[in-house]
């Protein structure tokens, strides 16, 4: 079998969002082994830059473009891809996985008839039966699972690794326009008002400072905000986060909430004050490339996974830490 | 208007919260061995039967909550009576056991249609065992009604809900007519503690059981989760550069002067 894979590029107005080229990449490898095609799909108001870009790294780039695509609405990026699909028939479809596709990637594989497996951190081919092996973490990050995917086609959600540099190989593939016919009266949730903020999104974010029940209380995120500040000097994006303890107390509102039940995130430095390092946290920071714990208790179990560590009352450090990251900007 | 009737999807797990220690992976049988932790209804769950209890505080409302699975721990799911639920019903059957997500949402599609005439659906965001977070999409795609998902906010209007949802980069306000599916995120609020006095009437109802019999499903439909390995965690622990000083304020400046030596900052 030599699948047809479909990549749904990440868009944001002109601008390709880097977590698309990670899945390009998946995508690629899984080509490798099959002898497949890598198609990959632009869906936007206005697709001539993504799409211009992308077709270097795809077979076969379609541009689905439309007037009521310009923001994301699940239902009309569902009758558009699913119009696609109609068309080229593909084997496997690869989305990122983020707020968006949750919506979008079950209500696809509902339509499609198709299987999905979620956030997935890895993706594989049985060699036998030429399926999609898809893995991902079970019960909070104590297993992992290996699933077939057997779906036809089969759909795939990939967890960002946060990659900043991906290497593909370049090419000349072809452009299509897709004409699509959008039907909006048929939609039924209807979007009344979309508020942008970067500060809830922990997706772009270069080092996330979180804070746990150890800060003691709202007070102590004062003193995070100000480290934050600090990096700015040095980082492009940098964001506040906290466990479930600091959100349970009120200190930091529910959005920021990193861990089992919050949001994963994989920033290239991660700093953890006053968090103890249970799994339930853990499970959301794995993918950080450095991790820093400061911890008045020497055994919490953080700097288990930490790669520095600093022992002690956490403010008088994060206040010096701050002082010297400042005078070395 | 008529009371609101309104359904929400409890799953019972295993409490994330446990130690690692108490999971363990029987790699051959591709299961989970877990012993020492009590089973719990998993957090977003909570969260889904928080806000189904926030509509009915204002606008008045029947909540029926069910629960599918097997061995289902009552004290678990008395809870959620004793929070504030009318009525439980249990969707217990042996074959129901580790159902694929497409096959859980088509039980609990029959379930649904089998409790009829609702107005809101309500389930958590995803589940902090298999982590799948399909479950409550493909339930409403069955029961061919709208879905919302990773709500934070649910008002009901007339016939129509107006939802406060995340998305990527922010949040958005939408609205869809009733009968609709809403999937809750955490911060639609923690489940209240039920009173003593709730939990001790709770404890008296007899929940409802449905069986796959009950339920005029075709249990050809019914397919396990398809899985190829089930593997232990990679290891995850890193060797961590403790960093000395003679206070903390020299720690502090050291961390940042080892982390840029380092090339990290």
């Amino acid at each position: 079998m030599q699948p047809k894979i479909l990549v749904i590029a990440q868009t944001e107005g002109s601008t390709t969002e880097a977590v698309t080229f990670e899945v390009m990449m998946a995508a690629r490898e899984l080509a490798g082994k099959t002898s497949g095609a890598v198609c990959t799909a632009v869906m936007g108001a206005e697709n001539d830059g993504p799409a211009k870009e992308l077709s270097r790294f795809s077979d076969t780039l379609y541009t689905l473009e439309s007037a009521l695509l310009e923001s994301f609405q699940s239902e009309l990026y569902l009758q558009a891809i699913k119009q696609l699909c109609g068309q080229i028939e593909p084997d496997i479809i690869l989305l990122a996985h983020n707020l968006d596709n949750i919506d979008l990637a079950p209500v696809l594989a509902h339509a499609l008839d198709a299987t999905l497996i979620t956030d997935c951190i890895a993706l594989g081919i049985d060699s036998e039966s030429g399926n999609l092996l898809c893995t991902k973490e079970v019960y909070g990050g104590n297993a992992n699972a290996v699933f077939v995917n057997t779906g036809k086609p089969a759909i795939a959600t990939l967890r960002p690794k946060g990659l900043k540099n991906v290497e593909l190989p370049a090419g000349e593939g072809s452009i299509q326009k897709i004409d699509l016919v959008l039907e909006e009266k048929s939609v039924r949730v209807e979007v009344i008002e979309n508020v942008s903020s970067q500060a809830e999104s922990f997706e772009k974010a270069d080092v996330v400072v979180a804070g746990g029940r150890g800060i003691g209380g709202a007070d102590g995120v004062l003193l995070l905000e100000e480290l934050i500040q600090a990096l700015k000097g040095k980082f492009a994006e940098v964001a506040l986060g906290g466990s479930r303890p600091a959100i349970d107390e009120g200190w930091m509102p529910g959005f920021r909430q990193i861990g089992l039940t919050g949001e994963k995130v994989n920033p290239q430095v991660y700093i953890a004050v006053g968090i103890s390092g249970a799994l339930q946290h853990m499970t959301g920071i794995f993918g950080s490339k450095k991790i820093v714990a400061i911890n008045n208790n020497a055994e919490a179990s953080i700097f288990n996974y930490a790669d520095y560590g600093i022992v002690g009352d956490y403010k008088a450090a994060v206040a010096s830490f701050t002082k010297k990251i400042r005078e070395i900007s | 208007m008529k009371t609101l009737n309104i359904i929400v999807c409890l799953k019972q797990i295993p409490d994330p919260e446990g130690p690692t220690t108490a999971y363990g992976v029987d790699q051959a049988a591709k299961e989970m061995k877990i012993s020492g932790i009590p089973p719990v209804v998993n957090p977003f769950d909570e969260n889904a039967l928080e806000a189904a209890l926030k509509l009915k505080d204002q606008h008045g409302a029947k909540v029926t909550v069910l629960s599918m699975g097997e061995k289902l721990a009552k004290p678990v799911l008395i809870k959620a009576l004793g929070a504030g639920a009318d009525d439980l019903i249990l969707l217990e059957d042996t074959g129901f056991k580790e159902l694929d997500s497409k096959s859980t949402a088509y039980v609990l599609a029959c379930a649904a249609r089998k409790v009829g005439d609702y107005d809101i659906i309500l389930v958590g965001r995803q589940a902090g065992d298999w982590d799948s977070g399909q479950t409550g999409m493909l339930l409403a795609g069955n029961l061919d009604i709208p879905a919302i998902s990773l709500a934070v906010d649910v008002k009901v209007d007339e016939s129509h809900v107006v939802v406060r949802k995340l998305k990527r980069n922010g949040h958005q306000v939408v609205k869809a007519p009733m009968p609709v599916l809403i999937s809750a995120d955490s911060q639609v609020g923690a489940l209240r503690y039920p009173s003593l006095k709730a939990l001790m009437a709770a404890k008296k109802k007899k929940p409802l059981t449905w069986k796959a019999a009950d339920l005029n499903l075709d249990a050809t439909k019914l397919i396990a989760r398809n899985l190829y390995q089930l593997n232990p965690p990679p290891p995850r622990f890193r060797k961590c550069v403790f960093i000395e000083g003679e206070s903390l304020q020299d720690k502090g400046e050291n961390l940042a002067a080892r982390m840029c030596q380092d090339g990290i900052l």
